[in-house]
């Protein structure tokens, strides 16, 4: 349907802008021909432009509507058209039914187009009801100085099917549609606050308990004095807890405010410091580990 | 009765006498995070699973840290010291 508007477009144009040219497409040997259902011919009628038919023709249902055409010479060579069409237009129906011409023979120069009314490819609008089109032959391609061809052929009364007709689709009727009304989700009922606190509490209180057993462990630590030999064992000791609270505070606040990328720019970067700053404190705490015991290694015995 | 009392009495004083100071720092760490689990778990049964990720979340993370510490004190543990030769206290 959007090639054969855009097609009509064409020809429309073409038709405008050639207002001024000499000379129209040298179409002729217009016949208009009624096939019936075993494709004998019961009509023929020979058009001469621009006269159009004086009466209406009759196609009835099932019968074929053959229209042919032969294009001339222009300036002594075959003028080959871009374009040829047929408009069905019905008179009371604003809607037009366009069949494009399928090919023009290059070396002949002739055109045909057959609408066969009972093939199931026929536009469905012939099939309604009968009605009356005017039919034009439109001609037109890219040879400038000459004018597109138009020709008002008349007037043919295209008979529906008796029996079975096409059904007229029902003609769509723009509206406006109910507002739509956006539904929330109602708030998810909260659960009593004496509840969720207590538990609150209670999930907070196996840290009292880890502090308690802990507390009875008697854990020794290192005694500083043995840190403090050496500065950079310090230092990197503390690097190294400092780089994980801060892993801790990046992950708590992914937590609370998601953003991934700045997340991951900062975990990359405290990974690191922690990977090289705890290897080096571990490997000074285990090597102070072996100095005290002599470097035995049962040591894990001693823990 | 009393023979579970005696056995029960029996296993927290050879537990107190023999395990070395850093399998029970890890056990209090691991009992920590059972109840921790536990009581969480015991809310969603009364409470619902409403804020469902944060169950989740909260919960699994439970599960995650046990798992590791059960992992850490298999290898901590000294009379596993022959299969993890490779692994020092520090690591």
């Amino acid at each position: 349907m959007l090639l054969r508007a855009t097609s009509l477009a064409v020809v429309v144009g073409a038709l405008a802008s050639a207002v001024t040219a000499a000379s129209l497409w040298p179409v002729n040997d217009i016949t208009l021909s009624i096939l019936d259902k075993a494709r004998s011919q019961t009509k023929e009628l020979h058009l001469d432009y621009p006269t159009a038919l004086s009466t209406p023709v009759l196609a009835q249902a099932g019968e074929v509507v053959k229209l042919s055409f032969k294009i001339g010479e222009h300036n002594g060579k075959k003028a080959l058209p871009h374009q040829a069409m047929i408009r069905f237009q019905s008179k009371d129906e604003y809607a037009d039914s366009i069949m494009v011409v399928g090919s023009v023979s290059k070396s002949s120069g002739r055109g045909r187009i057959e609408i066969d009314l009972a093939s199931s490819t026929a536009d469905e609008r012939f099939k309604y009801n009968t009605r009356q089109y005017n039919m034009e032959l439109l001609i037109g391609g890219y040879i400038q100085d000459l004018d597109s061809f138009k020709y008002d052929l008349g007037t043919i009364e295209i008979e529906a099917p008796a029996s079975n007709p096409a059904i007229r689709p029902a003609r769509v009727a723009y509206t406006a549609q109910p507002e739509i009304h956006h539904q929330f989700r109602p708030d998810q009922k909260l659960i009593n606050v004496v509840v969720s606190g207590t538990f609150t509490a209670l999930v907070l209180a196996p840290w009292l308990i880890l502090a308690l057993l802990w507390s009875r462990l008697n854990i020794r630590f290192e005694p500083l004095r043995a840190l403090a030999q050496n500065p950079k064992d310090i230092f990197m000791a503390l690097l190294f807890m400092v780089s994980l609270f801060s892993i801790e505070t990046t992950l708590y606040s992914y937590w609370v405010g998601v953003t991934l990328f700045p997340t991951l720019q900062q975990l990359g970067v405290w990974s690191v410091v922690a990977a090289v700053s705890g290897r080096s404190a571990l490997s000074a705490l285990q090597k102070r580990r072996l100095q005290r015991t002599g470097g035995d290694s049962g040591a894990k015995k001693e823990l | 009765m009393d023979e579970v009392k005696v056995a029960t009495t029996k296993l927290v004083q050879n537990y107190v006498r023999d395990t070395p100071s850093s399998l029970k720092l890890i056990d209090a760490y691991m009992v920590y995070i059972l109840l921790t689990g536990i009581i969480q778990f015991v809310y969603v049964v009364i409470a619902g699973t409403f804020p469902n990720n944060a169950f989740l979340a909260g919960f699994i993370s439970t599960v995650a840290s046990f798992i590791l510490a059960a992992n850490l004190r298999i290898q901590s543990n000294p009379k596993n010291a022959s299969q993890f030769k490779t692994t020092s206290p520090e690591r």
